[in-house]
């Protein structure tokens, strides 16, 4: 296993602001690379989203991992598209994984990861 | 949460024939019913709208009651019938534990709840083996062995209990021994007791009495082998799960023919503690395969009561219809099918829905229980209403790829209870972006594409299919199967050949189909079992146990077995993706003399790069030839899809052996097929799960739904 620590550069910010132009579809390899981490944590808190109106409203939730425990919703933004309900959730793992805060939206295609 | 949920006791209905339907108002509220004919499941608003149809004079108010599943199975041996009361009694069986640790499983009971009379041999969790002991009249003793269990390993298990000395014993003997690991022994002592006072009372394997009529509690996870009974020195019985593999029924082998009844389904043909890996086959060696593997979670019948019925009129006309009940909180709809009279309506096309396919998958909850759900759909599960109450309760059994609470795997799926991904308008995480519709929900896709075309279509499901074989297709200059047609029994098999080889044309609209071989229920119908055999998906069968207890033939795909679905319809599964879809390119064979009437009116060479299933027809499932598996070689390969994304994978039966970078390399794409068969029929096959999802496209105008009535047309019209 390797250092959890390495797995993903805070710094290099390309496959980030690749995701936020098409969070569900084709990805390169390197976006793919960070996929593979950020969606391969353990059932139990896995992110979920729990769907208040079909095809209009989501929300963020987390699965239980314990059978018979449904996902509970946690606090947070009612989402109007999925797109923006997975972006939402790929910066909570990506802080979570790397310890940094992403740029907010706007600032993602300003800031640093600059090849 | 939801309040209302239901199911019916057919799922199939002829004109004239009754249904009924079983309904439970959680909080007891009165509620509207109403049959509705389904033609549009989704609610997608990018698409043409959900659309239902009342039926005339078919609707009421119910006073709603709850209703509940008590799920967990058992077997239940009436005992009062051989020697009454239970003086001395020595009670002995073979266990294998799956879930040893978890607190209050009976192996065995003989016990009357009211009165706390007779014996409960039970875990304890970590304190092991208990024996409690009751007179009824107040009197009660309760012994601890104290010695845990392994996990999936055999002891043979005694309880004995002399009414003369009041002296009861409990035993457990590990079958194999570890250095170090004590978990054999015995325990014993006075209990005061002077008798049991037990009358009439059932023997219950795997549970105990919970009171109420039917009602049981206290399940056991694992496996029993052979309990035998003595009262005194007399036998009582002695059960011999060998016999009788396939059938709701434990047979007593000793001379009081006391024999029991399963309860909710548990498994057989399952390896006991004598399998020795020299047989494979539970008919060759049923001494190896002595065992039953019971669950706290099995669930094969709600045993519901019925809160209404309904006799489809003769002149209705056959469909995919739902009784809809709904509050002002909540609504359920429980959907069935109205086959046509015998012999047909007269209409030249019928329409297969899957119905075992659906039961397949009946409460999947493959992304609530496995961390990889996400990855193999690369992005994000989304629940609504029914998948949050199904996770809350797991009384309503799983699917085919779920495990149960123990990690073995569902090998049997019923629908004697609420199904709730078998809904209109439900979205399912494998349903890809767009509408996220997955089997029944998406198959209307096709319903609605036929009616807003005018075109008469019958409906019939699986379970007619099975039961009635090739006759029911023989009315039809065209047979249509549905997006995702996976999972066949033999006589659904033969029945399509038979059909195909008799001059029947086949279009085959979906993609990863004819794919594994199910058993069903050889007496009770709508329950279906899978042995999953040498490939795996969400769990792989246990070795030697590749056998159908329902059917006695082997299991697993049928490729495997000899029957690849390439042979049947030209293409067979090659891969799957569940983000986006793509598209097809069309291939020089869709030029051909022989294709220009599919093509007729088609001038793009590409084809579906639109729909409502991910955006594409070529998605979620994807199907293409393979001549070494059978695909006929006059057959025309007319379109390809390409450029799918990433996710899709080939399927894991292709993988021989694992390289860096295969997914890259691996040939995972849709190919869209034609072929003239001998006997005067022929087969067109998508090759994809989305396409149906494309018909509807620009007022269903659009080079796929163009496609699909070229070859309607001219399959309906071919025997003319």
């Amino acid at each position: 296993m390797r250092n959890r620590a390495t797995r993903i550069d805070p710094t290099r910010l390309d496959p980030v602001r690749e995701f936020w132009v098409r969070p569900i579809g084709h990805h390169s390899a390197a976006l793919e690379a960070v996929l593979n981490i950020l969606r391969s944590g353990p059932v139990a808190g896995k992110y979920c989203l729990i769907c208040l109106k079909p095809h209009a409203q989501w929300a963020i939730g987390r699965i239980s991992g314990v059978r018979g425990v449904p996902p509970t919703r946690i606090d947070g933004p009612v989402f109007t598209t999925i797109e923006d309900a997975e972006r939402h959730v790929f910066r909570l793992r990506w802080e979570a994984e790397t310890g940094y805060a992403l740029p907010h939206d706007e600032a993602l295609w300003s800031e640093g990861g600059a090849e | 949460m939801k309040s209302l949920l239901g199911y019916a006791d057919k799922i199939s209905v002829a004109p004239g024939e009754t249904i009924a339907f079983k309904v439970s108002s959680e909080d007891s509220a009165a509620y509207d019913a109403a049959i509705v004919r389904l033609f549009n499941a989704d609610t997608n608003p990018a698409g043409p709208g959900y659309r239902e149809q009342s039926v005339p004079d078919a609707n009421w108010r119910i006073a709603g009651r709850p209703q509940k599943v008590n799920a967990g199975s058992c077997a239940v041996i009436p005992v009062h019938r051989g020697p009454s009361a239970l003086a001395s009694f020595r009670f002995s069986v073979l266990v294998w534990p799956t879930l040893p640790d978890q607190m209050d499983q009976t192996i065995a009971s003989l016990w009357q709840p009211a009165s706390g009379a007779g014996f409960i041999l039970a875990f304890a969790g970590s304190q092991g083996l208990s024996l409690r002991l009751g007179d009824g009249t107040g009197g009660s003793a309760t012994l601890h062995l104290g010695l845990p269990l392994l996990a999936r390993h055999w002891y043979r298990v005694e309880a004995i209990f002399d009414v003369e000395t009041g002296r009861a014993q409990v035993r457990q003997q590990a079958l194999v021994r570890y250095p170090g690991i004590c978990d054999s022994g015995e325990t014993g002592r006075d209990t005061g007791l002077r008798g049991l006072g037990v009358e009439h009372a059932a023997l219950v394997l795997a549970a105990r009495p919970a009171g109420a009529p039917g009602r049981f509690a206290g399940h056991f996870n694992g496996r029993l082998e052979a309990p035998v009974l003595h009262c005194g020195e007399a036998l009582v019985g002695a059960w011999d799960f060998s016999v009788g593999i396939g059938t709701d029924v434990v047979q007593d082998s000793g001379p009081n023919a006391l024999h029991g009844t399963l309860v909710q389904g548990p498994a057989r043909g399952v390896a006991g503690h004598a399998w020795d890996g020299t047989v494979f086959d539970w008919q060759r060696a049923t001494a190896q395969y002595a065992a039953i593997h019971f669950h706290q979670d099995d669930c094969e019948d709600a045993s519901w009561k019925t809160d209404f019925t309904w006799t489809a009129p003769t002149d209705l006309p056959s469909g995919l219809y739902a009784a809809r009940v709904h509050t002002a909180q909540d609504e359920d709809y429980v959907p069935f099918v109205v086959r046509p009279r015998a012999g047909g309506s007269g209409a030249r096309l019928a329409l297969i829905i899957p119905t075992a396919s659906y039961l397949a998958y009946a409460n999947e909850h493959l992304a609530l229980d496995a961390a990889l759900a996400e990855r193999v759909h690369d992005h994000v599960p989304a629940f609504g209403p029914n998948d949050l109450h199904l996770a809350a309760h797991r009384e309503l059994g799983g699917s085919l790829y779920d495990v149960h609470d123990d990690g073995s795997g569902i090998m049997t799926s019923s629908r004697h209870r609420p199904i709730l991904n078998m809904r209109p308008k439900y979205q399912s995480w494998l349903g890809g972006t767009g509408s996220s519709l997955w089997q029944l929900a998406a198959d209307t896709h096709l319903l609605d594409f036929l009616d807003k075309n005018g075109i008469a279509c019958d409906c019939i499901t699986d379970e007619d299919l099975h039961a009635e074989g090739a006759a029911v297709l023989s009315p039809y200059a065209c047979v249509m199967t549905a997006t995702h047609a996976e999972y066949w029994s033999t006589r659904m098999h033969d029945a399509l050949l038979a059909y195909r080889d008799g001059g029947g044309h086949i279009m085959h609209m979906g993609a990863n189909a004819l794919y594994w071989r199910i058993a069903f229920h050889p007496t009770r119908p709508g329950i279906i079992e899978v042995r999953r055999a040498e490939v795996g998906n969400g769990w792989i069968t246990p070795p030697g146990e590749a056998v159908h207890a329902y059917s006695g033939e082997p299991g697993g795909l049928w490729r495997r077995l000899g029957r690849a679905p390439q042979s049947v319809v030209g293409v067979g599964f090659v891969g799957q993706g569940f983000d986006v879809s793509s598209y097809y390119r069309r291939l020089p064979d869709s030029y051909r003399q022989e294709a220009a009437f599919i093509f007729a009116g088609v001038s793009d060479e590409i084809i579906g790069d639109f729909g409502l299933i991910g955006g594409g027809a070529a998605g979620l499932e994807l199907d293409r030839t393979e001549p070494a598996l059978g695909t006929p070689p006059n057959t025309l390969v007319l379109a390809r899809s390409e450029n799918h994304t990433r996710n899709y994978l080939p399927t894991v039966e292709d993988l021989l052996i694992n390289y860096a970078g295969q997914a890259e390399t691996s040939a995972v794409y849709a190919e869209m097929v034609y072929f003239d068969c001998a006997g005067g029929g022929a087969v067109f096959a998508t090759g994809s799960i989305a396409w149906a999802g494309s018909l509807s496209h620009n007022g269903y105008k659009n080079n796929v739904s163009q496609i699909t009535l070229n070859v309607l047309r001219r399959f309906l019209h071919a025997n003319e």
